[in-house]
């Protein structure tokens, strides 16, 4: 065989010089970019990193946050739930300007939205070079199919959930809200907010470069994990009798605002909390500010008498009176000294006992009541009895009431804090107190929410009755459950009498301090009581805030008739059996 | 007994079976093939295609693929390459070949039968509009101009080293590059070269081949320097990750897709520059996409059939039986392994992009068939080999030892003088018509029956 160096064998030697030049070039070429690159080829390497995961398109799986419920007559009753709403989405950056327009055209057809407002926002954001915009949330079923008629890459339907309160306002402002962001809006629905709040998830997809998508990466997915559910104390149709009741007398007697609180008086369970004006947190866009406030927390005021009871009652268990030991009355005006005046409007008493005095709602009497405990013990049953400190229910924006420091108590001080004067109380924190007359003397601990569930029903927290101290012993508790009885029977609480029930409680005409003094003419009226007298199975307050003078002021008038009302309702619901013959 | 008369010129033929050569270039020829359908098929794939299945191009290139292998499998049985050296001084079927070559090269440019794709015309598509046919016109040219131009060198009367002829040669070349430079630069390169090596092959000297290869340079350089595109494109090779250079996109996608895949490859079907990113990527580019998704190992894997294809090749020619046969395997399979590198080159952006598809392995049922048509030539010429190939002897290699033990004495082709490679008389003698068998097949031999000529 010749060994003759032909033609062809140039050219065979040609191409595999070619050929062996393309190879080592290869390998030199990924080697120069393999990890860790040279410093020359970094920006090279990372851009190739960054090529290499293609375009991923991380679509959101919302989670779907918490329901919260409400006792009912045998079941709970759901407050707030969600449910799932489509809503119309936009990729500007798709979409030439000519097809902007078309499309804005199209969709402000089918949404209801201003076409020239659409096309300016898109155009601008297609400017900016965003990748997504709203075009409209929350749309009806027949618009997003209408929108997926389009059969437009660029527009999208993607389904969010939305807070849904399908009880309307009933305990509005004890609820709270969830905006469309799930940013949480006072309540219950800031309170447990982490519990409530669903953690999204989100699906990873690999897309070609016009981002269509091409599979799921599923290791980089999560799933969406749901919100824990909350089961409230609240009863709906308790709520739904005192919110009727509040709001009546708020609208009869043209007051600024109203409160009350049900609660059972052996557990601490709020039964119900109303504050009106209230509002409906589906529309809480709509609402003024003042309108989602829970006045039974948040705002407190100067009680009056309804706070007589109590230092009655503290000041038997200590001992330093008894229920029939003897006061001056003063025949209706007393000018203590360093004291100012204290008078009992109108009604003059000579030497009366304790027990009258209460029935009465003698000032002054009260006032010489304080003079013999002293402020530091005024100030410990004042303390003690949980004014001056939050209630711990659980739900934000709670007030501690205004009980100013033992240093800064004068002796106006001294005279005025046993009638309600120079305290301020929150709603809750005054029916806890009578809470504590009601079931012998022990105050309890309000409660609120008795318990949180994950989404497939374990508990993942509860929480049981807790008592917070002693403050009476059962005997004056039982005592001043009659005074309070004698109240209601002949001293100023009349308009609260049952029929069937024995009503106990207290009123509280208040006047409202203002700038530099009291208001003239601006009063709180409060009713606080239960009923039955000697096992009481509920204990409600109704307060009622600056009602206009000539229609009606005393607590006895603007509240008794409403606490009434809402005690026979409870009672009657509640099947606790009549005492009265 | 591995030899067998031509059917049509009774001369020694080779049956495949005992064609190493041959063996080795279907070879290299199906693992492309099969290659191909499956990387185009990861190219397309996984894009959301609307519309009907056969419009799906890697459907298409699957049944292509199948159709170009058959094509393939029957030409070498029924096809013989001098039938392109017919008529002497006129080889008139290779002069018709050229002339329907050229003719539908040339339609490309009548409008309503020319078929643009991405503004360039390059395609001819007749029938009604959602079946219409389409076919590549300058793939056939490119074949019919490598095949004239070997008869035409090296036909009996034909002196390479006459200027004459060499100029005509040149003006055939040269009009089949102008037929196609306008809209298929990468198409006019490869006819220039493949049209240089068939010169070369045929025996035209160096120093009439040199002056025209530097003037076509010239002409290149010109052409390049002269519009501002080109020079972009040829920028684009200096600095492929530039971001002002628009033309340097395509390069800096392939090079992404061959780096991101690295050593080992992002794995079948894992690639991701294929969406979207890399264009052409199952013509054009389809090498990059498979780097990414076969890495370097599968780039060297490819390189290596290209060598093989290249080492027969080279033996095909080497051993054909006459000039003509050695000039046309060695012209038809360095323009295949020259397109191949310059598809390479273009993807690996040692060379400016320009529209060169990866023969056997490309989307394109054009591209396919005919360079399944020239892989048969090129094994036909092998199949008439002077020489024995290295391939074992059928016979002894299949059959069991004979009984008494020894092996069968290996038999001996016989090549007649006169055919033999570089002999000046290689015009058949006439044919026996008379004495032609009906119909041959290869089967074992017994010692009894007599051999089948």
């Amino acid at each position: 065989m010749s060994v003759r160096f032909g033609r062809h064998d140039l050219i065979f030697v040609v191409l595999l010089a070619a050929m062996g030049f393309l190879g080592v070039r290869l390998v030199q070429m990924v080697q120069a970019c393999e990890v860790p690159p040279d410093p020359q080829h970094a920006d090279v390497a990372e851009r190739i990193a960054r090529a290499s995961l293609g375009s991923t398109i991380v679509v959101p799986l919302p989670g779907r946050p918490g329901d919260i419920y409400a006792r009912g007559r045998s079941s709970h009753v759901l407050m707030a739930g969600s449910r799932q709403v489509p809503s119309c989405f936009i990729d500007p950056s798709l979409l030439n300007e000519t097809q902007l327009a078309e499309l804005s055209r199209q969709l402000s057809g089918m949404l209801g939205v201003d076409p020239g407002e659409l096309y300016v926002d898109l155009l601008a954001r297609r400017e900016r070079g965003s990748r997504f915009a709203w075009v409209k949330r929350q749309v009806t079923d027949a618009q997003a199919d209408a929108v997926r008629e389009l059969d437009n890459r660029a527009v999208g339907i993607q389904y969010e959930w939305r807070r849904d309160y399908p009880l309307g306002s009933l305990a509005g402002p004890v609820l709270g809200f969830t905006n469309d962001e799930n940013v949480p809006g006072g309540g219950v629905h800031l309170a447990v907010f982490r519990a409530i709040q669903a953690r999204q998830g989100r699906r990873v997809v690999l897309g070609d470069a016009g981002r269509r998508p091409i599979w799921g990466v599923g290791e980089q997915s999560e799933a969406p994990v749901d919100g824990c559910d909350v089961y409230l104390t609240i009863d709906v149709n308790v709520q739904e009798t005192l919110q009727k009741a509040v709001s009546e007398a708020v609208t009869k007697y043209d007051a600024q605002w109203g409160t009350g609180v049900v609660i059972n008086p052996w557990t601490g369970d709020v039964l119900a909390m109303a504050s009106a004006p209230t509002f409906d947190p589906n529309n809480f866009g709509d609402t003024p500010p003042q309108a989602m406030l829970n006045r039974a927390i948040a705002t407190p005021y100067e009680p009056g008498s309804a706070l007589k009871p109590i230092f009655a009652a503290a000041a038997v268990e200590r001992g330093v009176l008894s229920w029939q030991s003897r006061l001056d009355g003063e025949n209706g005006v007393y000018h203590a000294h360093r004291g100012g005046r204290i008078s009992d409007h109108g009604r003059r008493y000579g030497l009366i006992t304790l027990w009258k005095a209460v029935v009465k709602s003698s000032n002054i009497v009260m006032a010489k009541v304080g003079e013999m405990l002293g402020n530091r013990q005024l100030f410990e049953i004042a303390h003690a009895w949980g004014f001056g400190r939050r209630t711990r229910i659980g739900l934000p924006g709670e007030s501690p009431g205004i009980l100013r420091d033992l240093d800064e108590w004068d002796g106006y001080s001294l005279r005025r804090v046993p009638f309600g004067q120079e305290i301020s109380v929150t709603a809750l924190q005054m029916v806890m107190a009578f809470g504590a007359i009601a079931n012998g003397g022990t105050l309890m601990q309000p409660r609120l929410m008795t318990r949180i569930t994950d989404p497939r029903g374990r508990e993942l927290w509860a929480c049981e009755p807790t008592a917070v101290r002693r403050v009476l012993s059962s005997g004056v508790a039982a005592q001043i459950r009659e005074c309070l009885a004698d109240v209601v029977e002949r001293g100023t609480g009349r308009r609260a009498r049952m029929d069937r029930w024995t009503a106990w409680g207290k009123t509280g005409t208040a006047q409202i301090a203002g700038r530099g003094g009291y208001v003239d003419g601006a009063y709180t009226g409060t009713w606080v009581g239960g009923a039955p007298k000697n096992r009481p199975a509920a204990v409600c307050l109704i307060s009622i805030y600056w009602p206009d003078r000539h229609k009606g002021y005393y607590g006895g008038v603007v509240a008794a008739p409403y606490v009434k009302r809402v005690l026979e309702t409870t009672l009657t619901y509640l099947h606790v059996m009549p005492d009265r013959p | 007994m591995d030899a067998e008369l031509d059917k049509s010129t009774d001369r020694p033929y080779l049956p495949l079976a005992a064609n190493g050569t041959g063996q080795g270039l279907l070879l290299v020829v199906f693992a492309l093939l099969a290659l191909g359908v499956v990387v185009v098929h990861s190219a397309m794939a996984s894009v959301n295609e609307p519309g009907l299945w056969y419009a799906r191009v890697d459907v298409r290139h699957g049944m292509f693929a199948a159709v170009a292998g058959a094509v393939l499998l029957v030409l070498i049985r029924f096809f013989n390459y001098r039938w392109f050296a017919r008529g002497g001084r006129l080889p008139w079927l290779a002069m018709g070949l050229l002339a329907l070559a050229a003719t539908c090269a040339a339609l490309v440019y009548v409008p309503g039968v020319g078929h643009e794709v991405g503004g360039r015309y390059r395609w001819i598509r007749v029938g009604p509009r959602e079946y219409a046919i389409g076919f590549q016109p300058s793939e056939l040219l490119k074949i019919a101009m490598v095949v004239f131009l070997a008869a035409w060198l090296t036909r009996p009367q034909a002196n390479p080293r006459s200027i004459v002829s060499f100029a005509l040669a040149a003006v055939v070349a040269g009009g089949c590059i102008s037929l196609v430079i306008t809209e298929d630069f990468g198409m006019a390169v490869v006819i220039a070269l493949s049209a240089g090596v068939v010169m070369f092959l045929a025996g035209v000297p160096w120093y009439y081949l040199l002056p025209t290869a530097a003037g076509g340079v010239a002409g290149g350089w010109y052409m390049i320097t002269g519009s501002a595109y080109r020079m972009q494109r040829v920028m684009a090779v200096v600095d492929p990750w530039s971001e002002a250079n628009p033309s340097a996109y395509q390069a800096r996608q392939s090079l992404t897709a061959i780096l991101a895949g690295g050593w080992n490859g992002t794995g079948l079907g894992g690639g991701v520059q294929k969406l979207g990113f890399l264009p052409e990527d199952s013509t054009d580019f389809i090498f990059a996409s498979f780097c990414e998704e076969w890495g370097v190992r599968g780039a060297l894997l490819v390189m290596a059939l290209l060598l093989a294809w290249m080492w027969q090749c080279r033996r095909t020619s080497a051993r054909a039986s006459d000039p003509f046969g050695r000039v046309l395997a060695g012209a038809l399979g360095a323009m295949i392994a020259v397109q191949a590198l310059l598809h390479i080159a273009v993807n690996m952006v040692v060379l400016p992009p320009t529209g060169i598809g990866m023969p056997f392995v490309s989307a394109g049922g054009t591209s396919l068939l005919l360079m399944a048509f020239a892989a048969s030539l090129i094994v036909s010429v092998s199949a008439r080999a002077t020489r024995r190939t290295d391939a074992p002897d059928l016979h002894t290699a299949s059959a069991s030892p004979s009984p008494q033990g020894e092996p069968r004495p290996r038999p001996r082709m016989k090549v007649p003088r006169h055919l033999q490679a570089g002999s000046s008389a290689s015009q058949a003698p006439p044919r026996p018509r008379t004495a032609r068998p009906r119909k041959r097949t290869l089967r074992p031999q017994t010692p009894g029956q007599p051999a089948g000529r």
